[in-house]
């Protein structure tokens, strides 16, 4: 496992649940100090953690973060010896996905993406992965994946996980903030909030935000995602009124975000 | 109100569009006499097909119905059926329960309420909160009522024959959870709209598209019924507004949030997003379209996606 943050610490366990304790590596040493606490055994280097796993599951903050554990010095890919299967679960645009495991290829490693979705770090699963559908065909790489639990969808071509990801990301964002206004409008006007919820399940605005189904973080990982989106829209020259930059810095606005959550909590509460 | 009756048989209804039509429908089954009005000829003509009798207008439904179920246009149209000539509280007396399920706004709906109640009339604001057409149809759409209580359980009986009812409260209720209903659904969509014309343009198909974001927490009844219909079977459902109607019902939400000292920034932007669909696509077209809007406005740019998509990581 290479990876920073509650999310991966978060997949660690999961790992280390269903395989025994995972090699870890996380530059920053923050993760190997916590390493201890989840039974995971720390490396000092990419390389170090290639020689101990068949597969490696890497959950870094962007792209240039995961090329340089690939790529850079004592990266995974700078060795030689049997390569492990690489799954990747960072965020970023599905092309620089694609890129990087082409790239991953010519140095006989093979990778493939993914993007947890709808995560729950205090769970023992996630709730939806997005995957590339050709890493459900590697034998380990299949355990793994069935090992982080939830709801796993093949989403075709590489990429296309990625893709799903900010587009979900996009549909969260706008949801909850839609849902936050909304739901302002009825506390206000003197509504239960609690039964205004239940009616608008009942109804064509019922979303999945509104429900402990959907457990989302809003606020900066939301704001991270629409950007991703306004910057996939802007390659692909697509205009966005939702989706645009402008409306992922005021969803980072701590009243969007709050509210975001406040609907979420309040839903989860009710079910 | 002294012979406001305890089982109410004869049922007026104004306003025999996609909605009231159906529903009219329904309480002829039930058997019901009922009796219809539109300012539309054509409508009256064709809903006396089904059984619902001719009226010459609301007076004369206010003197002779138990119940007057009102789906009107607008809060113009609701004021005219109400306070116009010929209208509701033109004739001599209001004889039972008048309920507005059109789409109106809290302000107009708790003025007419109350112009009623005063001529001795009950009055429910009410409002159908999802299903669309082919719900009203089945007799199974989610309906929401609010004001005079006892009204609302003398009129229970009647709903049963249009779909599940909950009494949300003080009058006006219903009317908020309409205008806050719509601009969820009107929001939603057009973030779907944009968001699956952008998966669209970065090469990906767009019914796989939609049944993989169905699987997650962007999933949405918006996703599963417009968008999931329109990849299945080319259309985005029965009865839709348009995007005309739905940049009134965001100019509603919007106008409502400010009336009570609330941000209305998703309101407004909605309400400018459906004004532009509007003038792209023709202000009838089913409000879901708005995804046709954004993928015409991608089409180069999916294009030159697909190229890169294709081309990436050779």
């Amino acid at each position: 496992m290479i990876g920073t943050g509650a999310r991966a610490a978060a997949v660690a366990r999961l790992l280390t649940a269903k395989f025994g304790p995972v090699g870890i590596f996380d530059s920053s040493g923050d993760a190997r100090d916590g390493a201890a606490t989840t039974c995971a055994l720390p490396c000092r280097s990419p390389v170090e953690l290639r020689a101990r796993a068949d597969v490696v599951v890497t959950l870094l903050p962007d792209e240039p973060a995961l090329r340089a554990v690939l790529f850079g010095p004592a990266g995974l890919t700078q060795s030689t010896g049997s390569a492990p299967v690489i799954l990747d679960l960072s965020p970023m645009l599905p092309w620089n996905m694609k890129d990087i495991v082409a790239q991953c290829r010519q140095h006989g490693v093979a990778a493939f993406g993914g993007s947890i979705i709808n995560r729950s770090d205090d769970k023992a699963t996630m709730s939806t992965l997005y995957v590339d559908s050709a890493a459900l065909k590697i034998d380990g790489l299949q355990a793994v994946v069935r090992a982080l639990g939830g709801n796993v969808v093949p989403t075709g071509e590489t990429g296309n996980a990625k893709a799903l990801s900010l587009l979900t990301e996009l549909l969260v964002g706008v949801n909850c903030a839609v849902v936050r206004e909304a739901l302002a409008m009825g506390q206000r006007a003197g509504l239960d909030t609690a039964m205004l919820t239940g009616l608008l399940q009942k109804g064509s605005g019922a979303t999945a935000v509104m429900t402990a189904r959907a457990e989302v973080d809003a606020g900066a990982d939301l704001c991270k995602g629409l950007q991703r989106a306004a910057a996939a829209a802007l390659r692909v020259d697509h205009s966005l009124f939702f989706g645009s930059a402008g409306i992922a810095s005021l969803l980072a606005q701590p009243q969007f975000a709050s509210g975001a959550r406040g609907a979420h909590a309040h839903a989860a509460e009710r079910s | 109100m002294t012979d406001a009756v305890a089982a109410p048989a004869r049922i007026g209804i104004i306003g025999l569009g996609s909605m009231g039509r159906p529903m009219g429908c329904n309480l002829v089954r039930r058997g019901y006499t009922v009796s219809g009005y539109d300012i539309s000829a054509a409508a009256l003509t064709a809903a006396a097909v089904d059984g619902i009798a001719p009226a010459t207008g609301p007076t004369v439904m206010a003197e002779q119905c138990d119940v007057v179920l009102i789906m009107v246009w607008d809060d113009q149209a609701l004021r005219n059926t109400v306070f116009g000539p010929g209208g509701l509280l033109e004739g001599d007396r209001i004889r039972g329960c008048a309920i507005d399920l059109s789409t109106t706004s809290v302000a107009v709906a708790r003025e007419v309420g109350q112009a009623i109640v005063a001529r001795g009339g009950a009055f429910l604001d009410g409002a159908v909160i999802g299903g669309g057409v082919a719900a009203v149809r089945a007799g199974k759409s989610p309906i929401v009522l609010a004001g005079d209580r006892a009204a609302y359980e003398r009129c229970l009986p009647v709903f049963a024959a249009l779909g599940t009812c909950d009494y949300v409260g003080a009058q006006g209720n219903a009317k908020a959870i309409k205008v806050i209903n719509n601009f969820l659904v009107g929001a939603v969509t057009a973030a779907n709209a944009e968001a699956l014309a952008l998966g669209s343009a970065m090469g990906l198909d767009l019914a796989e598209l939609v049944g993989w974001l169905r699987e997650g927490p962007g999933g949405s009844r918006v996703l599963d019924s417009y968008m999931g219909r329109y990849v299945e079977e080319g259309r985005y459902g029965e009865g839709l507004i348009g995007h005309r109607l739905m940049a009134k019902d965001m100019q509603l939400a919007a106008e409502f949030a400010e009336s009570l000292g609330l941000s209305s920034t998703f309101a407004r932007l909605g309400q400018q997003m459906y004004l532009t669909f509007a003038r792209a696509l023709g202000g009838d077209r089913p409000f879901p379209s708005a995804l046709e809007y954004f993928r015409h406005a991608s089409d180069a740019g999916s294009r030159a996606s697909r190229e890169t998509m294709r081309t990436a990581g050779r």
